[in-house]
């Protein structure tokens, strides 16, 4: 008996569902028993492969109303067993004396039993297609079946309910764009924990206000402390900076940022006001967290989550990244000012061009990745001291492309964070996340065949090479299941031409996210949301973290 | 952008006194713990498995593979307790897999090692433990199996020593199932802590007692 002749599976599948009593014909009666007769006797290893398959999906049939496994890791096929159950304990019981008009009535013909056929049949199926090993030939092994990431929702009864995600967006007085979101990384998903990370922003006067904060991963209410951080530390700038106005100046240079060795103080009066600012709202982000932490001290519900004892300060860990922008004229140009602060890890990074260049800014120092990369969090004074925060104060003063704030989740993605910081912008671009100016057909085909796929044709056919197909970790009814996520270093590979140079020519960009959309309906949807399903989507193998980023930049009308 | 990888070897004494039931155990032990660990997300994209076996001398029969690719490994049993030529070979395959940190990427966390012997060592180990003890290249367990094994010899290699009452399958594979639940247990850990923080074992079955 061949195995491998697709239609004499077919048929040997129906046979073995016939003899287990799981579908109903009799017209071919002889044939599946004569057919099941050589199988037995040809395969018996076959057989005992199938016996396995079977015990090993009731097995967890059984663990699963038994209550060791949750109620989602059996799929839906198999949940028609619950219903099947009655029916298949009654033919189990029955065995070898069953009548025949007795097996009839235990036939479902509905939709559920279409679905309980089905599962036996596909682990019938599997079972056969299963290449056999011997022990002494262990040479040849392809990829093992693996494990899934499940998508479990947030928990409802816990204190401190926080959204899953978030997407945002808001324009600042000078019409730039500002757009951020947060989602849930696969690990907490997986467990069905909450979403740690949080931002917010806001504009006041001429600033641009944004803060991100990572809490620990360790600590179950860390998201308090990010969040109430963020918070805090957003309504002090808005207050502290509403009316302060950057000075414009005949000549602005490395001079003008000069800081006072010992202390960091900027000797610009102008300046040093915003870092002033800037060091105060951490602060009083830190008192924001501890006053959270004393009103949830006596909470029973915080302290059965945690086991039994009082919340402290420490289960609200959580980083704390701030930055201000504003625009000064300077040579009849807008040049962006930005100073950045942060305590723990996560990274900002301002994108510029320059010589048709993408080219990026680290504004903050990334984490060294070394084996005992402890962060820091804003839950001890010691992280508040001057010296500290004044090496982690970062300015910027030139005309930029964008401002991207974003914690660990996505900066341990794209690191090193040079040039990871500049592949994190361009796929922003080439997934249409942002939008970038329209060039013509003849501009596309003039630039493109400079480049080693020479035509727009001929980047179709490599779509494959930089983009693929993901399937999202989400609830059922979610849209979209699916997304078309593209890579820029890999199109820029196939191009062979630089990521920097990518990023700065929206002929290349253009052709590269001409076909396929992200998902269907995305080009009507608004930036943020764009923003939150790709965060939500792309995969990096080891990437288990929330994920939170926010961009500023100019948009394209 | 590669990712911190969670590498985990397994050092397995392979000698004659393990023929029969026990390597058989041992086989099936290998086996468990990969179906186990491939059943989990996390540790499926974190840990990397080694096997290294020893009997006359001592052989990396896998390299450091990531679970989904991994092949189980041909294991016998036959030969003397070459010890110290594991524990050499431990550190050059270590050395030569184990990621480090450098401003371009980020290493691996740092490796886990289960080291599982019956009986007293036959060649000469003394310096090669003393080096592992002292360079702390991973987190070592090493496991005494059975009456023949002296668990207080393997402190020289490491603090975290266990003992396994006896030889029986059941006691073999009780010990991997605990080596799979602490492989879990570590990477969820460090993908949780994002530190290297020491090495938190789950509690140890019946058959396995913690060496003072």
């Amino acid at each position: 008996m061949n195995l491998y002749d697709e239609e004499l599976v077919n048929e040997l599948v129906n046979a073995i569902l016939w003899k287990l009593y799981i579908i109903h014909e009799d017209r071919n009666e002889k044939k599946y028993q004569d057919m099941y007769n050589i199988f037995v006797k040809e395969h018996p290893d076959r057989v005992l492969q199938i016996c396995q398959a079977l015990a090993a999906k009731y097995q967890q049939v059984f663990q699963t109303r038994l209550g060791l496994l949750d109620k989602d890791f059996i799929t839906s096929q198999w949940k028609s067993l619950e219903t099947a159950w009655i029916n298949s304990l009654e033919l189990l019981l029955m065995g070898q004396s069953l009548r025949k008009d007795e097996v009839n009535a235990l036939y479902l013909s509905d939709d559920e039993g279409k679905k309980f056929q089905d599962s036996f049949r596909d682990v019938i199926r599997d079972a056969l297609a299963h290449q056999d090993r011997s022990p002494s030939d262990n040479q040849e092994v392809g990829p093992q079946p693996t494990a899934q990431w499940k998508y479990l929702p947030v928990p409802e009864n816990e204190p401190d309910k926080h959204n899953e995600f978030d997407a945002r967006s808001l324009t600042t007085p000078e019409g730039l764009k500002l757009i951020g979101a947060r989602v849930r990384g696969k690990k907490h998903k997986h467990e069905g924990t909450n979403c740690d990370d949080w931002f917010e922003f806001a504009v006041s006067g001429p600033w641009t206000i944004i803060a991100v904060s990572d809490g620990a991963g360790s600590k179950k209410f860390s998201r308090v402390g990010a969040k109430v951080s963020c918070f805090a530390a957003v309504q002090h700038l808005a207050e502290d900076l509403q009316n302060h106005k950057i000075n414009e100046r005949e000549s602005w240079s490395a001079d003008t940022f000069k800081r006072n060795e010992t202390t960091g103080v900027f000797a610009e009066e102008d300046l040093e006001f915003v870092q002033k600012a800037l060091h105060k709202a951490m602060q009083v982000a830190y008192e924001a967290v501890q006053k959270a932490a004393a009103e949830r001290n006596n909470s029973f519900d915080h302290a059965e989550i945690l086991g039994n004892r009082r919340l402290e300060i420490r289960d609200l860990s959580a980083t704390l990244l701030l930055a201000v922008h504003t625009t000064v004229k300077y040579k009849e140009k807008d040049y962006s000012l930005v100073l950045t602060c942060q305590v723990g890890d996560g990274m900002t990074a301002a994108v510029y061009q320059e010589d048709r260049k993408g080219k990026i800014k680290l504004l903050g120092t990334p984490d060294s990745g070394e084996f005992a990369g402890q962060t820091d969090f804003l839950t001890s004074k010691e992280k508040l001291s001057p010296d500290n925060l004044m090496r982690k104060t970062f300015p910027l003063f030139r005309p930029l492309q964008a401002l991207m704030m974003m914690t660990d989740g996505v900066a341990d993605d794209y690191f090193p964070p040079d040039p990871g910081m500049l592949q994190l912008y361009g796929n922003l671009l080439l997934n249409r996340v942002i939008d970038f100016p329209q060039p013509t057909d003849d501009e596309i085909a003039e630039k493109l065949c400079r480049t080693n796929l020479g035509s727009a044709p001929a980047v179709k056919e490599a779509k494959d090479n930089f983009g693929s197909e993901v399937e999202r970790i989400t609830y059922p009814e979610d849209i979209p299941q699916k997304v078309w996520i593209r890579s820029v270093a890999d199109y820029a590979k196939e191009l062979r031409v630089s990521v920097a140079e990518v990023v700065a020519a929206p002929e290349l960009l253009a052709a590269g996210s001409s076909e396929e959309q992200m998902w269907e309906q995305a080009q009507d949807k608004p930036p943020k949301e764009k923003l939150q399903i790709w965060l939500d989507s792309y995969k990096v193998r080891g990437s288990f973290d929330d994920r939170t980023l926010v961009v500023l930049y100019r948009e394209v009308v | 952008m590669t990712s911190r990888r969670l590498p985990v070897y397994l050092l397995l004494d392979c000698s004659g006194s393990m023929s029969g039931q026990p390597i058989e155990a041992v086989r099936q032990g290998v086996k468990a713990l990969l179906s186990e660990l491939r059943g989990d997300p996390t540790a499926l994209e974190t840990a990397y498995l080694s096997v290294i076996t020893f009997e006359s001398t001592a052989h990396q029969v896998c390299p450091l593979t990531e679970l989904a690719l991994f092949k189980e490994p041909k294991i016998d049993a036959g030969g003397g307790t070459s010890l110290g030529a594991a524990l050499k070979l431990l550190e050059q395959c270590m050395d030569k897999e184990v990621r480090k940190s450098t401003a371009d990427q980020k290493g691996d966390w740092k490796p886990l090692v289960f080291l599982m012997t019956d009986g007293n060592p036959t060649d000469s180990w003394e310096a090669a433990a003393d080096r592992i003890k002292q360079k702390k290249p991973g987190n070592i367990i090493a496991c005494a199996a059975g009456s023949g094994a002296d668990e207080f010899l393997l402190k020289r290699i490491t603090e975290i020593v266990v003992k396994l009452d006896n030889l029986q399958p059941d006691s073999l594979k009780a010990f991997f199932k605990w080596v799979s639940s602490s492989i879990k247990t570590t990477s969820q850990s460090v993908v949780q802590v994002m530190a290297d923080a020491p090495v938190n074992l789950p509690p140890p079955p019946p058959q396995i007692t913690i060496v003072p």
